[in-house]
């Protein structure tokens, strides 16, 4: 504030340095020509190497200080840039990936703490060990989304409605389904399910009881996800998942369960 | 003897190779804000398409001014253009960029154009070491220049990790000079001047006349002695 | 036009349009969140259903598998949208599907009107009927189809101008000289009817049954081609693209629906994907 009322005076006396005040990359165009001596009075100003050499008069004060705006490229929006990981950063890549990224990302971000790189040939064949080496490292993510398919699905309850009527043994392909329901896809070979048979129905026993089933990523990452058993017909509260402590059905996965991620309990409000 | 005489005189005895880089410096660089016409023959244009008459055109650059201030940042080419009732300025960011020679984070003033060029060279030191110097219009990043010169030339960059230091001198050790001309790299003429004006001493420290007549004055003494 | 009212009005635009997700990643496991919907082949998205309807399941094998086809609705012109159509479907393969229909026939004969009646038509006569449908005692909310012998065609002209679409025409086919086949052909058929509405203009929606779980695949595979040729009938033949966009199977009770490859069995329609791919890499060499 200070600074300002001293500077007052001064900015109300001094004439405005200019009308137009943009901070921006300008490309400008000559409105006027400037003026050139005739060829007769110097035969020798001609071609392309002289192009550069002033024009014979000098320049008017008014009319050659004429400019026109031709493009303003501030706003323009620059290309996304190729670059080497040389980290594993979650959801882009692992070492050695070579992704696309947003300029300002990488500019300011990625490459100052040195978890990526530039593409270039230079760097492509200084690097090429750990380009090479990428699919030897087991503790590394298999890919850029396997740690998020990893959080996704350890956060997960799949729910698997099944039959109150007829028999049936829970089996992977009910797994599946119950995880295509949330969005994951899943082929059977990377669901290993509980060594004891699951079987039903048990509207009593098992309704609204957990499991824990594997799912193995890409072969390498393994997730626990908690599976729960719905009777089609029989009555789910709304809230079920928040409503109550969660129980077993199996007692030796009890451990397992307990130490997975579940909703906070919450008391219901008595009106 | 004028000023101007001894300016001459101390320039012709400057190093051949600062005298090249400062005719470098002033050779046209190119044109970041407006674009060469372009005209159908070498220079010359079609005046009058019935009559066939050709005139030639004028190629004249806008005049570009880079103020004190561009000297302490990385404009990247840019700089203020003073037209007629307007005047353009560049837009100016401060960034972090980092450099390989170094192992530093630098904070320093720049463009968006500056930002993209060093993206296309492939790092800040690519930048700063492989652009044309006519270019760079910051007497900061021919500072930085030289000192990345000198480092290269003296190989005093990651002492401690060979692997770094091999890596490094693969990227950048083709753009390495001799330290003789690295110390002179990009030195303003004032600067350049007074550095020679201290080695000129150095290597003939100048003679007190208190010592020189003295030194006379025994050798005639020693004369009148022998006679 | 229609984009711009949408975000005044706070409302989600209906149609799928893939050009902001991601396309699908290398991983066998992976969270569909962002990414292009899948599109199967008909036979997978049926054995999909067939799962759900497992015994151990829901348990209801018999369940009914009904197509929701996704349209373009624009033309040539750009303010000008094809307006909504209807249709009857009559499957090659047919399905038990229970549908009340009343149909409404006209003949010279009281023969003709018996057999009419005892092969499923609820009112059956000859000049009366018309005299009904004058004077408004008989009008369009009593039933659903005209059929009419081909010799009544000029009487029933006179009534033209009140049953407007009702009116027998060759396209519906609703008129002929054999009565029973005439009654049982519009007795098992099915209708379908696009809807669209003034806020999105641009995008219209069939929704039919096409068959039930426990038929052959390949009858299903016939039945859905003979439906998606009969919707595509519709289009304008100078409209801009291709017709349908996406074609989603469903089956209740089960909520799921699957994309198909409706490109595989149409002619005149190319994989989406493909062409996704070959423009990018043109586009990278250029």
């Amino acid at each position: 504030m200070l600074s300002r009322r001293l500077l007052c005076p001064l900015i109300k006396c001094c004439p405005p340095l200019q009308r137009q005040q943009q901070r921006n990359t300008w490309i400008l165009k000559r409105v006027n020509k400037p003026y050139l001596k005739k060829s007769w009075v110097n035969p020798l100003v001609v071609g392309p190497a002289l192009k550069r050499i002033n024009a014979d008069y000098e320049l008017h004060p008014d009319k050659d200080f004429l400019y026109e705006v031709v493009k303003n490229t501030e706003n323009d929006k620059m290309d996304d840039i190729e670059v080497l990981l040389l980290k594993h950063v979650k959801g882009l890549g692992v070492a050695g990936d070579i992704v696309k990224v947003r300029p300002g990302i990488f500019r300011h971000h990625l490459y100052l703490k040195r978890e990526a790189t530039y593409a270039s040939p230079e760097n492509l064949e200084l690097y090429k060990d750990l380009i090479e080496n990428k699919q030897r490292d087991i503790n590394a993510p298999s890919s850029a989304l396997s740690p998020i398919t990893v959080e996704k699905l350890s956060k997960t309850y799949a729910v698997l409605e099944l039959s109150s009527t007829q028999p049936w043994t829970v089996e992977p392909w009910h797994v599946r389904i119950a995880l295509r329901n949330e969005g994951f896809i899943v082929p059977e070979y990377a669901i290993k399910m509980p060594e004891t048979p699951i079987t039903g129905p048990d509207v009593e026993g098992k309704q609204d009881k957990d499991f824990a089933v594997f799912i193995t990523i890409n072969k390498n990452e393994q997730v626990a996800v908690r599976c729960t058993i719905h009777h089609i017909g029989a009555f789910v509260h709304d809230n079920w998942k928040t409503r109550a402590v969660r129980v077993p059905i199996l007692a030796e996965q009890k451990e397992l369960l307990e130490s997975m991620f579940s909703y906070p309990v919450e008391e219901e409000e008595e009106e | 003897m004028s000023r101007k005489a001894i300016d001459v005189s101390l320039y012709t005895r400057l190093p051949l190779h600062y005298r090249r880089m400062r005719e470098e410096l002033n050779k046209p660089s190119t044109r970041v804000h407006d674009e060469p016409v372009k005209t159908p023959f070498v220079d010359f244009y079609m005046r009058d398409e019935k009559k066939q008459i050709i005139d030639r055109m004028s190629d004249v650059p806008i005049k570009v001014d880079y103020p004190s201030e561009s000297d302490s940042g990385l404009w990247g080419g840019e700089g203020v253009i003073r037209g007629h009732p307007l005047t353009w300025f560049p837009s100016l960011q401060r960034a972090v960029v980092y450099s390989e020679i170094f192992d530093k984070h630098l904070s320093v003033v720049v463009t968006r154009r500056t930002l993209q060029l060093i993206d296309d060279a492939h790092g800040f030191d690519n930048y700063i070491l492989r652009t044309p110097i006519q270019d760079l219009k910051s007497q900061l990043a021919l500072d930085l220049r030289r000192k990345m010169l000198i480092t290269l030339a003296k190989k005093d960059f990651a002492k401690d990790d060979p692997k770094r230091f091999e890596f490094i001198w693969k990227k950048y050790g083709d753009c390495a000079i001799p330290l003789e001309e690295a110390e002179w790299f990009g030195l303003p003429i004032s600067k350049a001047m007074a550095k020679l004006i201290s080695m000129e001493k150095e290597q003939n420290p100048p003679q007190p006349l208190k010592v020189k007549f003295a030194k006379e004055l025994i050798e005639k003494l020693e004369g009148i002695y022998k006679y | 036009m229609a984009i711009c009212s949408f975000s005044k009005l706070g409302v989600k635009t209906r149609s799928y349009d893939d050009k902001n997700l991601l396309p699908l990643p290398s991983d066998d496991v992976f969270h569909t969140e962002g990414f292009r919907q899948i599109a199967y082949s008909l036979e997978e998205a049926i054995a999909f259903h067939r799962e759900t309807h497992h015994p151990t399941m829901f348990n209801k094998s018999n369940a009914l598998i009904e197509a929701a086809v996704e349209l373009d609705m624009r033309t040539k012109k750009k303010t000008k949208f094809v307006s909504e159509f209807s249709g009857i479907l009559m499957f090659p393969h047919k399905f038990e599907i229970k549908t009340s229909r009343r149909i409404v026939a006209i003949c010279k004969t009281l023969e003709q009107s018996d057999i009419a009646i005892q092969s499923g038509a609820s009112i059956a006569g000859g000049s009366d009927i018309i005299r009904q449908i004058k004077s408004k005692k008989l009008t369009s909310t009593d039933f659903d189809h005209i059929v009419c012998h081909s010799d009544m065609l000029v009487e029933l002209a006179e009534v033209r101008g009140v049953l407007r679409d009702h009116f027998p025409n060759k396209v519906k086919g609703n008129y002929g000289t054999d009565m029973q086949t005439l009654v049982t052909k519009f007795m098992e058929s099915l209708d379908y009817k696009c809807t669209r509405d003034d806020i999105e203009p641009e995008f219209g929606c069939v929704e039919s049954p096409f068959g039930s779980l426990d038929m052959d695949t390949d009858k299903l595979r016939e039945n859905l081609i003979y439906f998606l040729n009969k919707v595509e009938s519709h289009q304008p033949k100078d409209a801009p693209s291709c017709f349908i966009r996406r074609v989603l199977l469903k089956s209740k009770p089960s909520l799921e629906q699957f994309r198909i490859r409706h490109w595989d069995l149409l002619d005149g329609y190319e994989d989406p994907t493909q062409i996704d791919e070959s423009e990018m890499k043109s586009g990278q060499k250029g």
